[in-house]
């Protein structure tokens, strides 16, 4: 059941790999246990270049994204080298990201600020469980390797990624004591999210990526409307449980700031369901735009975003 | 059985807010997922959630709450054979 009438299935569909072959992974990580991340931002500089030229879709992407944020008057070319430039910008924030996760799969320490640990301690002291809606802004899943939760927590996984990066991210959320509950086609990763949840736990969701045949909810965002996964807003709202965000933003080599937002404290007795859905959306998209003013350049959806 | 099957109706008209729907448009044999009612996996959770707030009934085997959700006569059989409350 829809909770929006104006709600539809999305017919785009997110691969979910990482770039790069199975060789290539594998001896990244065999280099980092040696080298520091940094050693290889020159080659990134270059490396990414073929990215942008050959990646139409990521490209158009980021575009699109650059050509939304406020440009300071610039038109014409100049907007044009603007928005050129902090597309290079923002795939070379990319690439030491992903130079950053594979580091962490090689078990190389990330220096982790945390920003709103109380809003973490708070939840932790009570008994109930408590949702994270993630997103692919920043290294989301970089937290997770660098950042002991103060519960267990359960990580709904899409299994289409790499042979290579599906294996360390097993080894490394193990060696942290993450529980991955993957998506499966018959639903049936629904009842160990519930179970999860009722047993006190933390599931962590990511809310911005569509898969093939997931219910969309449209919600704008840089004022400009797109789509966003309904689920995750239903099942929250479904269990009633305190909401939160964790953003793992990138300030410098092998240093992140684990930004945790509260959304929502679990009671939606004063609003309709569907109203709780919508409102729960709402508050997730107008997170990840304070977010974005302050790290523009790690906006990580390559592929056309919006609508 | 018959006045638990109406609640349980009653039930998932209100958790999922089927406004346009009674009781009576939901027939007991009739799958509640896919070609039935058109319930998704989400949809799934809710009913987890009634069985579990509503009648102290706790999954722990994937099969079973399959089992227990195809239908309102699979439901209302499990209810009755293993609630708590």
């Amino acid at each position: 059941m829809s909770a929006n009438p104006e709600q539809d299935r999305t017919d785009k569909k997110w691969s979910g790999k990482t770039g790069g072959t199975k060789w290539m992974q594998e001896s990244l990580i065999s280099m980092f246990r040696h080298i520091h991340p940094v050693v290889l931002y020159p080659v990134v500089w270059v490396w990414i270049v073929f990215y942008i030229a050959f990646g139409h879709a990521g490209r158009r992407g980021i575009w699109h994204y650059w050509n939304l944020r406020p440009c300071s008057g610039r038109s014409g070319l100049r907007h044009w080298l603007w928005c050129a430039g902090n597309l290079y910008l923002t795939y070379l924030e990319f690439g030491k990201a992903i130079l950053d996760r594979f580091a962490a799969y090689s078990g190389r320490h990330i220096r982790v600020r945390i920003e709103g640990a109380e809003v973490l301690d708070e939840l932790t002291n009570r008994s109930d469980g408590f949702m994270v809606l993630s997103s692919h802004i920043g290294n989301q899943e970089l937290a997770g390797y660098s950042f002991q939760m103060p519960k267990p927590m359960y990580v709904l996984v899409h299994v289409g990624d790499t042979e290579t990066v599906n294996e360390n991210r097993r080894e490394a959320f193990e060696r942290m004591g993450l529980h991955i509950i993957p998506v499966r086609q018959d639903g049936s990763h629904v009842l160990e999210m519930h179970n999860a949840l009722s047993d006190g736990n933390i599931l962590s969701v990511h809310a911005d990526r569509l898969f093939f045949g997931t219910k969309a909810i449209s919600k704008p965002i840089l004022g400009e409307s797109a789509n966003w996964p309904e689920g995750p807003f239903r099942i929250a709202v479904a269990e009633r449980v305190p909401v939160v965000t964790l953003f793992m933003m990138r300030e410098r080599a092998g240093e992140y700031t684990l930004h945790v937002r509260a959304l929502a404290s679990g009671d939606y007795s004063s609003m309709q369901r569907l109203a709780r859905v919508d409102w729960l959306a709402e508050q997730y998209v107008t997170t990840i735009e304070e977010m974005l003013e302050r790290y523009p350049r790690q906006w990580f959806h390559f592929y056309e975003f919006w609508k | 059985m018959e006045q638990l099957k109406l609640q349980l109706k009653e039930q998932i008209i209100d958790a999922l807010n089927l406004e346009d729907m009674t009781p009576a448009d939901i027939e007991d044999a009739a799958p509640l997922f896919g070609e039935g009612l058109g319930l998704d996996s989400i949809d799934a959770l809710e009913l987890i959630m009634i069985l579990d707030k509503q009648y102290g009934i706790k999954f722990a085997d994937k099969q079973a709450s399959k089992a227990a959700l195809a239908s309102i006569d699979a439901m209302a059989a499990y209810v009755t054979e293993h609630r708590t409350k």
